[in-house]
């Protein structure tokens, strides 16, 4: 074996048993490992927001922390001039029995009489009422509707957007001429002397433009075979002689007497019978109605999860819970709304629950859930499923909040 | 095989057609569950002055209106320029499209009438713009030299209608009020509206005073001074300004607070060696000892309900914060974070204890729960101290002073999410700032 190849192999071997048995020595540096984190991202309002707070702010900067006049003269009458005697010239506590406390204001609330209190500023708090709550009315009554929310409240949320331009840019070729003029040759006509032929007028009778004050339709008229004399009276004899007349009259009489009673049962009959149309109707009209509650059960296919995910996200962008609903995060309310096809809210959003009326922080959790509604829609659903999702109940609980 | 298949295929029919019909019936149910967090935005128009004499007060009153909600950090003023609509007439019907289209939650309208013996009748409506309903209406009256508070409350009356919370706008703060440069700074006793404005001086500033705090009803404020040579706790009537010494033992007293029905004061008391816990009754001017250790129990805070006292203590070797019965007895120790807490004050509302955190030679103000979990470190600085409760439990008011010969402290407040942070503003340097509760 020559020299070289004893070298190759006692180097080859000498190789193999290092990468065999110093494994070790070849394992990656762990330091050297990329590790993979998720990191949060913040607005540049959290910025400037973590670095007002931050540690060692204006420590090399002290003429910044020096106070400034905050407020003019106007904004501390009495006060500001005390002060002002104060700076320049220090009192002593005798000067200061000088400064005098703010004058006890005479309350008075209106329209009542002037009132008297013990407190140095007394103020007093009315609501406001009186004529002033004409405005109050006139807004209840809108207010009244403002949970019939209607769409054209809601197209005030978002401007429209700008028409676009009706000028095509393609440039259109010109159509072919499918009129030609004939070459033909036109008579021309000349004005007669001769008086035209007069049409006559219509004298004929005509009907008013309103015949009837009322419409009766097919179903309220009243059969004429039932309201029509039974008998008719016969045609009257040629008086002979009194006798004569008084037997006639009555016989008139009896008979007279006879149709009232004819018409009298008619009119029974038809009372009865109205009856009978009346609850045939009512039946009728449960069993629309039932047909029409059947018709009304959602059907199609359900949102799925993404779809359901996109309207969950819609909403919650909007929700920005007050701090005191944040502060009770086991607050939850439900609102329902419904929807048209264009996801526009046209009823609602009404509370469901909690139940009763609303008192302490709940009203401000109802009305933040409400805004939110109201101010993102409207939401974009898929129209072939409208039936699912017409009518929406929203519950809102602010577990999980977002400082921004 | 076959067979098993064709009997989970029948079973699958069988329960599956059920659930699409459950599914099928009734409206689309779906639950929000997460939302945004961010300052609601409002119109506040500018408010109708009813006669010439209410003219000078319409805007000011406007502008302190938009001041206290904008402030607050949960609403957003919109641009006046950039309504559709505007209001000419208070009783008016309101036309919701042309607030709706700029995106206006709420509404704000109002009016303004100044009578001839000087009385102002401030009235207002606030309407819910999508919902497209009148949530108040109420007017206040009072005379004109109150037009602040006028406009505080207000605010106020907007604040709790949208939120759900309590509000805090028509409230005054008590501070120490400082000039002059750092090796020779003259402090006076200050109350001054929330907002800074409306600033009176209740002390001169001869003798050091320290760590106001105000009675419940806001008339009596109770602090240190170092008018005898040695600090004591003194209490001052704020509309007199009369004043007397609360121990008459004249002992070493420092660090007061009211109790929550304002008849008791808690505070330190000191031997010089260490410094121990003691309950004044104002009334009587009788004592009761809460805490007897070698180690300094001081800066005491009564929950809202009277019933557990929180303070500091160095009984553990560092300096912790304790709670302990009003009536004294055991204490448990809920702070466990890295380096001292100090300075502890309960929340207004019960559920939260502020304090101040030194560590690693920054200083922080933070709140935890009652039993020390959740603890919130919310701002940081060379030196921020001495927090103070809005009387709605919702923000933080404390000082900050910088660093250097310079250095000079400042009122800052923070909201409890520690997002909102901003400088209050004073005609001097502030310190030891004290929130009052919702006046009357």
């Amino acid at each position: 074996m020559e020299t070289g190849t004893r070298i190759s192999l006692g180097a080859h071997g000498a190789l193999i048993a290092l990468a065999v048995f110093g494994g070790h020595l070849f394992d990656a540096d762990a330091s050297q490992e990329i590790r993979i984190s998720e990191v949060s991202i913040i607005s540049t309002e959290a910025f400037n927001g973590l670095m007002s707070s931050a540690p060692n702010r204006n420590i090399d900067e002290p003429q910044q922390v020096k106070p400034t006049q905050p407020f003019s003269v106007m904004d501390a009458p009495v006060a500001i001039e005390s002060s002002k005697q104060s700076i320049e010239e220090p009192l002593e506590p005798e000067v200061l029995e000088v400064v005098e406390p703010e004058p006890a204001p005479q309350v008075k609330t209106e329209p009542a009489e002037p009132v008297e209190t013990d407190t140095q500023e007394a103020l007093v708090e009315q609501e406001v009422t009186g004529n002033e709550v004409v405005t109050s009315d006139a807004l209840s009554s809108d207010q009244d509707q403002s949970g019939q929310m209607d769409a054209e409240r809601l197209e005030v949320l978002r401007p429209k957007p700008r028409p676009a331009p009706r000028i095509s840019d393609e440039i259109v070729e010109k159509p072919e001429t499918d009129v030609e003029r004939s070459d033909m040759e036109m008579q021309t006509t000349e004005r007669s002397e001769e008086p035209a032929e007069k049409i006559p007028e219509d004298t004929r009778n005509t009907a008013k433009d309103e015949s009837t004050t009322e419409i009766v339709t097919e179903a309220d008229e009243v059969d004429p075979n039932l309201i029509a004399p039974i008998k008719s009276a016969r045609p009257k004899r040629r008086p002979a002689n009194v006798v004569q007349k008084a037997s006639v009259f009555k016989k008139a009489a009896e008979k007279a007497k006879a149709d009232k009673i004819a018409v009298d049962n008619a009119a029974k009959k038809i009372a009865k019978e109205k009856a009978r149309k009346k609850v045939e109707a009512e039946e009728i009209k449960k069993a629309l109605n039932a047909v029409q509650a059947e018709a009304s059960k959602p059907s199609g296919p359900p949102l799925t999860g993404r779809e359901k995910g996109a309207l969950v996200l819609a909403v919650q962008k909007c929700w920005t819970p007050p701090i005191g609903v944040q502060n009770a995060r086991d607050l939850k309310v439900t609102l329902l709304v419904e929807l048209n096809e264009q996801g526009k809210i046209t009823g609602g959003p009404t509370l469901v629950s909690p139940s009763g009326s609303l008192k302490g922080i709940l009203k401000q959790a109802f009305e933040a859930g409400r805004r939110a509604l109201l101010r993102c829609g409207p939401y974009d659903l898929p129209k072939d499923k409208y039936e699912q999702w017409k009518d929406i109940e929203v519950t809102f609980n602010p577990q999980n909040m977002v400082v921004r | 095989m076959i067979i098993n298949i064709l009997h989970l295929l029948i079973l699958a029919v069988l329960f599956g057609f059920p659930a699409q019909s459950q599914e099928n019936s009734g409206p689309l149910r779906i639950e929000i569950t997460e939302g945004i967090i961010e300052p609601m935005p409002i119109a506040v128009t500018q408010f109708l002055a009813e006669n010439a004499g209410a003219e000078a007060f319409a805007s000011q009153l406007t502008d302190v209106i938009i001041r206290d909600l904008a402030g607050s950090g949960l609403f957003r003023n919109i641009d006046p320029s950039a309504y559709i609509g505007s209001i000419s007439n208070f009783n008016a019907p309101v036309s919701f499209p042309d607030w709706k289209a700029i995106n206006a939650q709420a509404l704000i309208t109002g009016a303004v009438n100044l009578t001839s013996d000087n009385q102002m009748v401030v009235k207002f409506r606030l309407f819910d713009v999508f919902g497209q309903e009148n949530l108040i209406g109420l007017q206040f009256a009072a005379s004109s030299q109150s037009w602040r508070r006028m406009s505080h409350k207000v605010a106020d009356q907007v604040y709790a209608r949208l939120t759900g919370e309590d509000p805090y706008f028509d409230s005054r703060v008590a501070y120490i009020a400082e000039e002059g440069p750092k090796s020779n700074r003259k402090k006076r006793l200050a109350v001054m509206d929330y907002d800074g404005a409306n600033t009176r001086y209740l002390t001169g500033s001869e003798d050091i005073v320290l760590a106001p705090r105000f009675s419940p009803n806001a008339r009596e404020i109770i602090y240190t001074s170092y008018e005898t040579g040695v600090p004591q706790v003194f209490l001052m009537n704020v509309d007199t300004l009369s004043r007397r010494v609360l121990d008459s033992e004249r002992n070493m007293t420092f660090a007061p607070r009211f109790s929550p029905d304002g008849r008791n004061v808690v505070m330190s008391l000191s031997n010089g060696a260490k410094s121990d816990i003691y309950s004044f009754d104002i009334a009587t001017g009788q004592k009761l000892q809460l805490t007897d250790t070698a180690a300094i129990d001081t800066a005491p805070s009564y929950a809202p309900d009277g019933s557990q006292i929180v303070f500091e203590s160095d009984r553990g070797g560092g300096q912790q914060i304790y709670v302990m019965s009003a009536n004294g007895g055991s204490a448990q120790r809920i702070s466990f974070g890295k380096g001292r807490y100090g300075t502890p004050v309960w929340s207004p509302r019960g559920d939260m204890i502020a304090f101040t955190n030194i560590n690693n030679g920054r200083f922080h103000i933070g709140v935890m729960r009652t039993d020390g979990s959740d603890e919130k470190l919310l701002t940081g600085s060379f030196l921020d101290e001495g927090p103070t409760w809005s009387p709605n439990g919702r923000v933080i008011m404390f000082f900050r002073e910088t660093q250097g010969s310079v250095g000079a402290p400042s009122l800052f407040s923070v909201d409890i999410t520690g997002q909102f942070l901003k400088m209050v503003p004073t005609l001097t340097f502030g310190s030891d700032p004290a929130w009052s509760g919702l006046l009357e």
